[in-house]
């Protein structure tokens, strides 16, 4: 036996590979596989909550579980503005569509002066004293409120809920469970889940639904654009634009939108009643 | 988010951290290997008969921790499948580090061959808490190492 000293050539047991291609690699694919799990489970979502009778969705989110998320502590005894508040409701039991007379909604008023209105699972219609002194007919406010029966009609926030939910999901899975604040933020405070940004397209529904039951009610779709209107003239003033604004389509494409629905009416336009605007110049 | 922040910096660390020291370390092993070249290492267990000689168990071990992010990586891997290069390169280095030390302790002694060569290897803080935890491993290299009697 003879020894010959050789050195071992490189490369046999390990790889010249950059283990950054490597590292992008796998994390690409990981990322990859996880959007997609993700985007599986936001379609299947939004398929199956549609199944949800509304009946339960109503039970559900009941109003008692908003009782004082967003109204000032001193509603005690104001009978004015429970009088604003039932003349709110009168208002969307008129405008409530024949087919759709399964849902019933409560709508409440908010103690805010920036203009705004907004739906939560359940049917609650909340809507602020700065809308109120917005609109300058109960047609434009009719429009307001047919747009967020509009919304429930087509099951947009317990849509956008069930969204949250698969949000909420993922983001505690990938954390490792460590996130029991977030749980608990979650099931503490279902109200700022269920008030989530509708997409562009679900708001041009429902402003397509609220044009159809202002003209069911008042036979016309006059002055519906006026609320629209008037936050553009606001946008154009001041450059802090109203939350309501934000996550909605561009408010030109609105008012035309809306304007082809008035091209084809004639009629009175009904002002607010005398005790609304009384309560709101206090 | 800042989870994640302090998980890219450790990443970015041991990435680079990482690369730095494996590249210092392989400069040295094959420094140090060509000056050893001629001593050979086997591992047949008996010397030739009738050879007069003086043995000495010659050992050399080390411990080579994973870095951040080759740990990463090889966490990926798990899921994947497949060779896991970037531990393939820790092992190759610990190994030969081993052999080397094993054979400069043998040439301190002025041997000539060193039979009977084992490697052992252990692993160190493997599963000692959660998934952040960096392990290290220990190669141990241990042989027989013949001297020549003088006469």
């Amino acid at each position: 036996m003879r020894y010959e000293a050789k050195t071992i050539p490189e490369g046999i047991n390990t790889s010249k590979e950059n283990p950054l291609k490597e590292f992008f690699l796998l994390v690409g694919g990981a990322a990859l596989i996880i959007t997609c799990i993700i985007m599986l489970a936001l379609y299947a979502s939004d398929y199956l909550v549609k199944y949800i009778p509304i009946e339960a969705e109503q039970r559900w989110f009941s109003s008692e579980n908003f009782s004082n998320t967003f109204s000032s502590e001193s509603e005690m005894i104001d009978q004015e503005r429970i009088d604003v508040e039932n003349y709110l409701q009168d208002l969307t039991d008129k405008l409530q569509d024949e087919q759709h007379k399964r849902f019933s909604f409560k709508v409440r008023l908010v103690d805010d002066d920036i203009p705004n209105a907004f739906i939560t699972p359940g049917g609650n219609i909340f809507i602020t004293l700065g809308l109120l002194k917005t609109v300058s007919s109960e047609n434009a406010l009719a429009m307001v409120l047919g747009h967020e029966m509009g919304h429930q009609y087509h099951r947009h926030p317990i849509r956008s809920a069930g969204r949250g939910i698969i949000f909420v999901l993922a983001f505690l899975a990938l954390s490792g469970f460590e996130g029991n604040e977030i749980a608990q933020s979650f099931i503490g405070n279902t109200a700022s889940i269920a008030n989530l940004a509708f997409s562009r397209d679900q708001e041009r529904e429902a402003d397509h639904t609220g044009a159809q039951l202002i003209i069911k009610q008042y036979g016309h779709a006059l002055d519906a654009s006026q609320f629209f209107q008037q936050m553009n003239k606001m946008e154009e003033q001041h450059s802090n634009i109203p939350v309501f604004l934000r996550s909605h389509p561009g408010t030109e494409e609105r008012i035309e939108l809306l304007n082809t629905y008035e091209d084809k009416a004639s009629g009175e336009i009904s002002p607010l009643p005398a005790f609304v605007t009384q309560y709101l110049s206090q | 988010m800042i989870d994640l922040s302090i998980f890219l910096v450790l990443l970015g660390l041991g990435y680079v951290f990482g690369f730095i020291a494996e590249k210092k370390h392989y400069k040295s092993i094959l420094k140090r290997e060509s000056a050893t070249i001629n001593l050979p290492c086997m591992t047949l267990k008996k010397p030739p008969a009738n050879l007069r000689c003086k043995t000495r168990l010659v050992a050399g071990n080390v411990v080579v921790s994973v870095d951040f992010f080759k740990r990463f990586l090889a966490g990926l891997r798990n899921l994947f499948g497949g060779r896991v290069k970037s531990y393939e390169t820790l092992l190759d280095r610990a190994r030969r580090e081993a052999i080397l030390r094993m054979k400069e302790q043998a040439i301190d002694d002025g041997a000539k061959v060193i039979m009977n060569i084992r490697i052992e290897t252990s692993s160190i803080n493997k599963s000692s808490g959660r998934k952040q935890s960096v392990g290290s491993i220990e190669v141990l290299a241990y042989g027989t190492a013949i001297i020549p009697s003088v006469s």
